[in-house]
């Protein structure tokens, strides 16, 4: 038994070196050969990178959006009733989301909420285009509470009281208030002055950066400033709790189909937002990426074994009198099968952390080039979990490539292959 | 039983398409610890054919060869290279020295395969290279070295293991005949220390050196020479 570890660490460490030598001394073939690998490699480095950076991102949307509300709205979010059919359905009124908050049971919390887009608000020496002004009530409060940069956020009565006050998204203040606290400044929008009593922290999401585009006063307000017939309100409800969401969500329907006179057979005239929709359009693009990436990976890992073993054959030829020689000194099938196996493993690898280069060269690119801005949740540097998956597929690739021709290796006869010219 | 080697009526026959040839046709022979053999025959006659017998590189069509006492006309790939390992040193006509290594590097070749501690190994290396005559050429590349200085590093690669036999099939076959006298010494030396030594040619003044000459012609022994003793001491 001891012997035997013995015999296998010699061994290994021959194979190691005699490799090592043998790449060393065919440089150009042996990166030739890793073409493949290096592709291949490549493709699922950058692949992992981008769905990482995807799924952080994606995670930052949740821990600003939430998965337990449901914002129920005239258009759909993600265009599953088109806008053209959506545009033909009766506004959302006021008074139907005041019914509707009444008759909810289930919900934690129940709001309506205004979004006009495209405004303008000024300071005393600043102004800001292409804002929305969200109008709610305090109840909205959760969907910042992790973002509140200082001051607060806009309180019950404030809402009962029509109070110009407003709270300002990350990119609003920066504009208006460049080198002064913004907190009891006043704000001009439609002709109205508000006073500003909080401040956001930067917030951009992956649907999104408009959070820190945006300005909420109360509700309110935003009635009194907007004519009658705006058409684009919201009725925010929130359940107690994911699990609960389902329920809270047919709930929600009923009362909206009750309050909105739609008979049995007619279809839903509103649509029920949430992060669910958002949640399947991230799946859609996961998937695609994967199916495209895996798609060019294995073809490119199929080229690399082609290539590879292509190489290791061609080498075992030309090294025929050699394998004679160490099995004629002693070398059993194990020991020849090891050299080859770790000699296509070794080359394979070197393809991979050519790739890693690579693919820390196009990473750094891709940052400085596509996501100079907010949106950008990707790792600057290669995440030590790819790298290991990088290098473990290689060393796989190499093992596979290299089987056939290791195994003519071993299965040589030493007197034939010492007698080979 | 104290015999090295014995061949029992051993036959190699290669099939050549639809043709048998008969490399050897029924070799019976023994030979004893510490003799010093020359096989002779004209080329084709089979001498190349029953050293990679005896040496465990090849085995036998029919017949029984013992080594040591054991039967080793059956065995596996495996169990061959094991028993060349372990009791068989080989000196090749065209050296077969690795390029790239240095002269240590191919010394130490079957002691990898032995399993043998990389240090224990080096340093073995370095006194068998030292006992041939080349310890001032340890890390030379065989292109770096002359004729006779390759014949000696393959000579220590085959004694490095200690081998109950050593062969050498041809060992000044590619040497001028200055060198190749030296590397006979360097046999004779060998042979007096204790080895078993068995080496093909078919140069007469070769094979004066052993002290039994086995004459070969068309795969059978044609007949023997003794020698109580081998040249002068
Ligand atoms: N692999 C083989 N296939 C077919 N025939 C073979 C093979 N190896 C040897 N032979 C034949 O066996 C016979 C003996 O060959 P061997 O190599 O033993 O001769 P030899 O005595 O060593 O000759 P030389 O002095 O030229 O080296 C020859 O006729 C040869 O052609
Ligand atoms: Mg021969």
């Amino acid at each position: 038994m001891m012997q035997r570890t013995l015999n296998i660490l010699a061994e290994f460490g021959e194979s190691i070196r005699i490799a090592t030598a043998a790449i060393a001394a065919n440089r150009v073939r042996s990166l030739l050969t890793t073409l493949g690998v290096v592709i291949g490699v490549t493709f699922v480095v950058l692949m992992g990178w981008f769905l990482d950076g995807l799924d952080s991102a994606w995670e930052h949307t949740i821990s600003n959006l939430g998965y337990e509300a449901i914002y129920i709205h005239k258009f759909d979010w993600t265009g599953r009733t088109p806008w053209r059919e959506a545009r033909k359905r009766p506004p959302i009124t006021i008074r139907q989301i005041r019914t509707a908050m009444t008759q909810l049971t289930l919900a934690e919390r129940a709001y309506p909420r205004g979004n006009a887009w495209g405004q303008t608000v000024r300071s005393a020496d600043n102004s800001i285009g292409g804002i929305a002004v969200i109008g709610t009530t305090s109840d909205n409060d959760w969907e910042v509470a992790n973002s509140i940069e200082a001051g607060r956020f806009l309180a019950p009565i404030e809402d009962l009281t029509a109070s110009y006050v407003a709270v300002l998204g990350y990119n609003v203040w920066q504009e208006l208030f460049p080198n002064q606290n913004p907190l009891g400044q006043t704000i001009f929008y439609r002709g109205k002055k508000f006073r500003v009593i909080g401040i956001l922290k930067k917030r951009g999401t992956l649907i999104s950066d408009w959070g820190d585009n945006s300005v909420y006063i109360p509700f309110r307000v935003f009635q009194l400033l907007h004519s009658t017939n705006f058409s684009n309100y919201t009725l925010v409800v929130k359940a107690p709790s994911q699990a609960l969401l389902p329920e809270v969500t047919e709930e929600a329907r009923m009362v909206m189909r009750k309050v909105r006179n739609l008979a049995p057979w007619e279809p839903d005239n509103f649509s029920i937002n949430s992060i669910d929709a958002f949640e399947q359009q991230v799946r859609t693009i996961r998937i695609a990426i994967w199916g495209i990436g895996i798609g060019m990976t294995g073809l490119s890992f199929l080229v690399g074994i082609i290539g590879i073993m292509n190489i290791m054959f061609v080498s075992v030829v030309e090294r025929t009198r050699e394998i004679g020689l160490r099995k004629a000194v002693g070398a059993k099938r194990r020991a020849i099968l090891l050299q080859f196996l770790i000699e296509a493993a070794l080359l394979s690898t070197a393809g991979a952390v050519i790739a890693l280069l690579l693919s820390q060269g196009a990473i750094a690119g891709a940052k400085f080039l596509l996501f100079p801005g907010d949106l950008d949740f990707t790792a600057s540097i290669i995440p030590p979990h790819l790298m290991g998956i990088a290098l473990l597929v290689a060393v796989l690739v190499g093992i596979l490539a290299g089987f056939a021709p290791a195994l003519r290796a071993a299965r040589l006869d030493p007197v034939e292959a010492l007698r080979y010219e | 039983m104290n015999t090295l080697i014995h061949l029992e009526n051993i036959v190699r026959e290669y099939q050549m398409g639809e043709e048998v040839v008969r490399a050897l046709r029924g070799v019976t022979l023994s030979i004893e610890p510490n003799e010093y053999v020359a096989i002779m025959g004209p080329s084709g006659s089979g001498k190349s054919t029953l050293m990679n017998i005896i040496g465990c590189l090849d085995t036998p069509t029919s017949g029984q060869y013992f080594l040591e006492g054991e039967d080793v006309s059956d065995l596996d790939d495996n169990e061959l290279a094991e028993i060349r390992n372990k009791k068989i040193g080989f000196v090749f006509q065209t050296f077969h020295l690795l390029p790239r290594y240095t002269a240590v590097r191919n010394v130490e070749l079957p002691l990898i395969y032995a399993g043998v501690p990389a240090d224990e190994r080096y340093e073995r290396a370095v006194a068998m290279l030292a006992k041939v005559g080349l310890g001032d050429r340890l890390f030379h590349k065989p292109n770096e070295l002359s004729g006779g200085q390759r014949q000696r590093v393959a000579i220590a690669r085959a004694l490095i293991n200690n081998p109950s036999l050593l062969l050498a099939d041809e060992p000044t076959g590619n040497l001028d005949s200055r060198t190749g006298t030296e590397i006979l010494a360097l046999f004779d030396e060998l042979w007096r220390q204790g080895n078993t030594i068995i080496l093909v040619t078919h140069e007469p003044h070769v094979a004066q050196h052993a002290n039994r000459i086995i004459h070969i012609l068309d795969g059978q022994i044609q007949k023997e020479e003794s020698k109580t003793s081998s040249i002068p001491v």
